[in-house]
């Protein structure tokens, strides 16, 4: 079992970023619309600075930002996404490299991550900056067209067996629809909504469950509130200990176990997600994760920039 | 139609956020204490209702979870990583337990104020999600005693040289008027008495104010920290406000100020609004702060008042 708790993070107050960073030889961000990511943008020191636009956010030409490098993936799949990213950003040999995943789809920046680790990067910083608040409180939408489909990161599915028992391990954000398509894809497994807390501020715990509480039948489930657990929003290391915890108190049960696992959160959650997938859900099998297709997304959906926080993700694991 | 919807939010707010432990009667009873006495008892109660679906309320689960997050992520966690950066990160992970195992064995948690009161209350709670040992806990008077130097002035020397470092809890800091009035001496005598020990603060939640104010030289230094920040958006009626933005047209925060100050006022003469005019909508299942505006918590002593949030105050 992995100890989560050695690997490096903190916070770093919005005033001292380019003071508390290192200078990067790649930075990538995920264009939008929020302050905090055009602020972190210009503020952490890189030789290069890569803008992603994500074809979900729909910008059309004349929106995009100006005077650094574009990646503009022609598709909302993750390999297209990812492939176009790592032409741009060339030979990763002994390169130091940040990304801000504070604006990146959740699928890409799983698969970046996976990809990463396949392509022998050690490590990389990731930093993610906090809202003081979201937009619309509980009303704030952030997916906002989905095509119905839900199926696993590429690469990242399941070797599953046929006959075993399913269980969804949910993070829980504030898009209901998207909970919903994952819950009744996944119709018939044991759930576990994993909650966002700690939460980024103390009112978002309320708003989120209010939210999920519209996901429809799988909120009314026994399962949904006896099986509840939870992971700070903004700690992806916490995060996958808690998937790990979960993981070895269902296999603890016994038998044959399949498990997928959606991160619909935070997107320090997602991360938390695929870590725990790359040290820990790979090697054991039948862990796959999954999401809805998300087709279009909000550009903005929240209010200043509380706070940055930066995750340094070794993709090796460390010895035991 | 509001009032459907709003029902329906606290309907869900009680079984998936407060875990049923507000029952449905409680809030009609609370809010048939509004009877006209601001504005229309009708525009009241709405004013009322929708006021408690902006409420941050932490039940038992959650507190727990709150403290095992305060040691996990805020204690474990940092120094785990302190412990690699000295050892070398390719340590092996045996290795920089065992030293990890070392420091919380010289660490002691001490809760502020008195026993009884909530802090030191919660750190049974603290010990028990966190699985940690009774003898990592104290008391100042157990970890000290106090000598008198040449001047007359107290000086704590410990009682165990062992312990390398003291780390002091409360659930909320408020204006941090308390916690600097009851630390500050303590503090000053224990740098006096053993100056190479390390001082720390934690507490669940501390207004912005209160924190900067642990954090001054000569109490904490910089070493105090807080879960959750409260800056001044989380006061009710300052005018970056975060509760009430994306508020239904008929919605009127200066009306729902007045209400707040006209029963306020008969509750609590002299904090309408909430200790040091507090305005704060956050309560706890073992008990709901001062700083919380009173219409949410006030028992009814001095007029008739059903709380939705009861605050067991002290005598």
């Amino acid at each position: 079992m992995i100890d989560y708790a050695v690997f490096y993070r903190r916070p770093i107050q919005v005033e001292r970023i380019s003071k508390e960073l290192p200078r990067f030889d790649i930075l990538v961000s995920a264009f939008n619309s929020s302050d905090r990511v055009s602020g972190v943008f210009s503020g952490i020191n890189s030789v290069r600075k890569i803008w992603l636009i994500h074809p979900e956010y729909q910008y059309l030409p004349v929106d995009l930002p100006e005077g650094h490098e574009l990646v503009h993936p022609t598709s909302t799949d993750e390999v297209v996404q990812v492939n176009a990213l790592l032409a741009q950003m060339g030979d990763l040999n002994g390169k130091s490299i940040c990304v801000d995943i504070t604006g990146f789809m959740r699928h890409v920046l799983v698969f970046l991550t996976a990809k990463f680790e396949n392509l022998g990067l050690h490590q990389f910083t990731a930093v993610y900056s906090e809202p003081q608040t979201y937009l619309k409180q509980e009303h704030t939408s952030f997916s906002t067209t989905t095509s119905g489909v839900v199926r696993p990161v590429r690469g990242l599915g399941p070797s599953t067996t046929g006959s075993a028992k399913e269980f969804l391990i949910l993070g829980v954000g504030y898009d209901d629809r998207l909970i919903s398509e994952v819950a009744n894809n996944k119709d018939g497994s044991v759930v576990f909504p994993v909650f966002a807390f700690p939460s980024l501020s103390p009112d978002m715990y309320q708003q989120s469950a209010i939210r999920a509480a519209a996901s429809g039948e799988v909120a009314l489930r026994s399962d949904w509130v006896g099986n509840r657990r939870f992971a700070p929003a903004n700690d992806p290391f916490s995060t996958a200990n808690t998937l790990s915890a979960i993981v070895n108190e269902i296999d603890r049960k016994g038998g044959a176990n399949n498990i997928y696992l959606s991160p619909l959160s935070t997107k320090v959650q997602a991360l938390g997600f695929s870590i725990y997938w790359l040290f820990e859900g790979r090697s054991r099998g039948a862990v796959s994760i999954i999401f809805p297709e998300c087709l279009t997304y909000s550009r903005e959906t929240s209010i200043g920039l509380k706070r940055l926080w930066t995750y340094t993700v070794e993709l090796r694991r460390p010895p035991a | 139609m509001y009032k459907e919807e709003c029902e329906e939010k606290l309907r869900n707010l009680v079984i998936h956020a407060w875990d049923d432990e507000i029952k449905w009667p409680q809030i009609e009873q609370w809010a048939e204490n509004f009877i006209g006495t601001a504005f229309d008892q009708e525009r009241e109660r709405d004013h009322g209702l929708f006021a408690l679906t902006r409420f941050m309320y932490f039940g038992r689960r959650l507190v727990r979870e709150l403290l095992r997050s305060l040691y996990r992520d805020h204690f474990e966690a940092p120094l785990m990583q302190r412990i690699r950066r000295n050892y070398g990160s390719e340590t092996s992970g045996a290795v920089l337990r065992s030293a990890y195992s070392s420091e919380l064995a010289s660490t002691r948690f001490i809760g502020v104020g008195n026993p009884a009161e909530s802090g030191a209350h919660l750190l049974y709670f603290f010990r028990q999600v966190n699985h940690l040992s009774k003898e990592l806990f104290s008391d100042i008077h157990e970890a000290f005693v106090v000598r008198l130097d040449e001047s007359g002035r107290e000086r704590y020397e410990q009682r165990n040289g062992g312990v390398s470092r003291y780390v002091f809890f409360d659930d909320l800091v408020g204006s941090g008027d308390q916690v600097s009035q009851y630390l500050k001496t303590s503090l000053r005598a224990i740098r006096q008495g053993t100056p190479e020990v390390e001082l720390r603060f934690l507490s669940l939640f501390a207004t912005s104010a209160g924190i900067d104010r642990l954090n001054e030289k000569q109490l904490f230094d910089g070493k105090a920290f807080c879960l959750f920040e409260l800056d001044d958006s989380y006061k009710a009626f300052d005018a970056n406000s975060r509760y009430f933005s994306g508020a239904p047209e008929w919605f009127v925060l200066n009306d729902l100020q007045q209400l707040a100050r006209v029963y306020g006022s008969a509750l609590q003469p002299r904090r309408a609004l909430g200790y040091k005019d507090g305005q704060l909508l956050l309560g706890f299942s073992h008990n709901t702060p001062d700083n919380t505006l009173p219409i949410f918590w006030d028992e009814g002593i001095r007029h008739p008042w059903s709380p939705v949030f009861q605050r067991y105050d002290k005598k």
